[in-house]
């Protein structure tokens, strides 16, 4: 089949490689519809992930139909069309009994590496290095599900679009879960770092979850231009403005009472100093992150609110500003999305019109294009929002 | 691993060899900086000729010393930082002596700097054992702490294995599926019958704790267990890779496979694992 596979630092290609097989009797094997890009395969891309392999095949947002099934496999039957997430779990270990999928105690193979960076590991992912579990990705014609009858949720609606439905296998519950995280309450005031797929989807998801203001920060204007559609009220572009001091100013000098950061490791910073002291610090591998938006997010945040983390780190961080944390009692919560608990609620939304996830969408490519995909997603090409690849 | 710094021993507390290492990492700034900042002024003062190749040299070994500040404070790789520290006063030496030979300006002050940098070994070397002894140090119970997922060398080549694990299920079934499940590491019932196992009720309804205390025989001495642990066939390695899988199939009754790790839970495979990319496996 053909698949596209991370060959080191900015390249990928989309080479042949064997088809899938059944390796337990809980897997299934799905043959890929629609499979899409995201900003964590960027972090692959950019090389800041430790653990990648030249061949490994990447992607963990996919969507198909099941072509064959373990004996193990007793909720799906070939034929059916699937949206997978991209966390793989086991769903009978203490984490998966909890709802705790995306830290599955059984999922990952390659959890003794994870533990040694990590301290305990995470569940397996697709497409995501060897410390996730090395687990084979989506951004192919094939892909192997383990836990098939765990993760993989039916769609029925055949009304519903490829584009419809295929976020719900990450960026919409991440996005979604963002806005839950921040326990939003009536007349709440909510900033947004970061306009890409997954902004966009914490931006929606919080004004769905009842926030009165959403302020999106992003530079590029066309993302800015998607924020407002998906529902912010105000949109802030940071390289002409000091953040902070806009944000004050929005708040009517208290500060949002929620913050989402969905910018991950490779932030950028408008003042060439600031971002020059973590890009060198990120090259030479001193600290792994550039958290400016991590940083920004707990400086602007009100006394007592909360910080979402959605955002992808790998490692360590310099300059945590955890005095500001600290005294002002400021709670931070993140993690990589637990999809599996959130694709049923959030399919029935999408259902019920509550929302059209694929309004992200800016690109359908030919799988073979994946490296041309890449390539205007991770520069902001062609106003490029979202790449959807069909194999 | 257990770093020295954590303290948590009872026996053996290293704040000794950590402070000792931290203060000698910033003196290794203290020492690079006139060598990278007015390196023929230093070679002067030492009594070297500066000929452009001994300042080259002084150079490199300036911004070495900065390296050995970061990696020792900054990065809190002390125990490495150490040693290289030793091996870079090792260099050091040999510098110096081949200057003596060919580069002697300043009999007296070239002796002077031998002997600050053989001090330095010294003390540098007295450190890094420090720091390694602590890291291998038994860590203690505490009273009541069961030290659960605590691994550790007790020294000499010895590795005993303390580690635990929840299963989500009840004590009955968790005991007799370790009596059934094909262990290699160890035989279930020796360790049944000598208490290196032992069952406990997880808190909270969350099934049963595994408890495992055991030290395996290592066979083929220092050498053999080094070279066993290198390509992820030590004991210890092996107790945990069964452990994982043991879990797994308990659980799910599936072993995870992944592109990577078609076997399931390998250390063999995690220290190999750039060999084999995550791709399907042709015939597998
Ligand atoms: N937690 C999870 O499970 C999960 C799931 C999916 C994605 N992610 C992560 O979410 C992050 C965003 O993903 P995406 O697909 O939207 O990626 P993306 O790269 O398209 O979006 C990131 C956006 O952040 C903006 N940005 C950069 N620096 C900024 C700053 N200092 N302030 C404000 N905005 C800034 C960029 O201009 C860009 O528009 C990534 O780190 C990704 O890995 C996490
Ligand atoms: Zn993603
Ligand atoms: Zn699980």
């Amino acid at each position: 089949m053909r698949a596209t596979c991370w060959s080191g630092r900015n390249t990928v290609q989309v080479e042949e490689v064997p088809d899938p097989k059944l390796l337990t009797d809980r897997d299934a094997i799905v043959k890929i519809t629609s499979t899409a890009i995201c900003g964590s395969d960027l972090h692959l891309y950019d090389g800041y992930v430790p653990s990648m392999t030249k061949g490994d095949i990447l992607g963990h947002e996919f969507m198909g139909e099941v072509v064959e099934i373990g004996r193990g496999v007793g909720n799906l039957a070939v034929g059916d069309r699937v949206v997978v997430p991209f966390p793989i779990a086991c769903g009978g270990c203490g984490m998966c009994a909890k709802g705790l999928f995306s830290v599955c105690e059984n999922a990952n193979p390659n959890a003794g590496m994870a533990e040694k960076m990590w301290g305990h590991a995470t569940a397996g992912m697709f497409g995501y290095s060897s410390l996730t579990g090395g687990y084979a990705g989506g951004q192919a014609e094939y892909a192997r599900v383990p836990y098939a009858d765990v993760g993989p949720i039916k769609i029925e609606n055949d009304d519903l679009t490829d584009d419809q439905v295929l976020f719900l296998s990450d960026i919409f519950p991440t996005g979604y879960m963002g806005a839950e995280l921040c326990d939003i309450q009536p007349g709440d005031v909510v900033a947004v770092w970061g306009a890409g797929p997954v902004g966009l989807f914490a931006i929606a998801s919080a004004i769905l979850l009842g926030a009165e203001r959403v302020i999106a920060i992003d530079r590029f204007d066309y993302r800015l231009d998607k924020a407002r559609e998906a529902g912010a009220t105000h949109v802030v572009d940071y390289t002409q403005v000091d953040v902070p001091v806009v944000l004050k100013e929005l708040t009517g000098g208290r500060g949002p009472d929620a913050c989402i950061e969905c910018v991950g490791m490779e932030a950028h910073h408008s003042h060439p100093i600031v971002h020059g002291y973590d890009r060198v610090k990120q090259a030479t591998r001193l600290e792994t992150e550039r958290p400016h938006a991590v940083r920004e997010a707990i400086l602007s945040c009100r006394g007592g609110g909360t910080v979402a983390i959605t955002g992808v780190f790998g490692g360590f961080m310099d300059k945590f500003p955890i005095g500001s944390m600290m005294n002002r009692g400021i709670t931070i919560r993140t993690g990589q999305t637990p999809v599996h608990r959130y694709m049923r609620p959030l399919l029935e939304r999408i259902e019920k019109g509550e929302i059209d996830p694929s309004f992200v969408v800016s690109h359908h490519l030919a799988l073979d294009d994946a490296p041309k995909g890449y390539e205007m997603f991770k520069h902001k090409q062609d106003n490029c929002t979202k790449v959807v690849l069909k194999p | 691993m257990h770093s020295a710094s954590e303290g948590v021993d009872g026996t053996a507390p290293a704040v000794g060899p950590v402070r000792l290492a931290d203060a000698l990492g910033w003196s290794s700034s203290a020492l690079g900086a006139p060598m990278t900042v007015a390196p023929r002024r230093f070679l002067r003062a030492i009594g070297v000729r500066d000929d452009p190749k001994a300042v080259a040299w002084t150079l490199g070994v300036g911004v070495r010393e900065h390296v050995a500040t970061l990696n020792i404070v900054a990065n809190r790789q002390r125990r490495i930082g150490m040693w290289s520290r030793v091996a870079g006063d090792a260099m050091d030496l040999t510098l110096l002596a081949a200057a003596y030979r060919h580069k002697r300006e300043d009999e007296a002050r070239l002796f002077g700097a031998m002997g600050v940098v053989g001090t330095l070994l010294a003390v540098d070397l007295f450190t890094a054992v420090g720091l390694t002894r602590a890291d291998g140090a038994h860590v203690s119970d505490g009273s009541g702490s069961t030290g659960v997922g605590v691994e550790h060398d007790t020294g000499g080549g010895h590795t005993r294995v303390r580690t635990a694990v929840t299963i989500r299920r009840p004590e009955a079934e968790v005991r007799a599926a370790f009596r059934a499940f094909a262990w290699t590491a160890f035989d279930p019932a020796a360790l049944e019958a000598s208490g290196d196992v032992r069952f406990e009720r997880a808190p909270g309804n969350r099934g049963t704790e595994v408890h495992l205390d055991h030290e395996p025989v290592v066979r083929g001495g220092g050498l053999g267990a080094a070279a066993a642990k290198a390509v992820g066939q030590a004991p210890d390695q092996k107790i945990h890779d069964e452990l994982r899988r043991f879990k797994s199939l308990t659980e799910t009754g599936v072993i995870a496979r992944s592109e990577t790790s078609p076997e399931g839970p390998s250390s063999a495979r995690q220290i190999l694992h750039k060999r084999q990319p995550a791709q399907p496996v042709e015939g597998a």
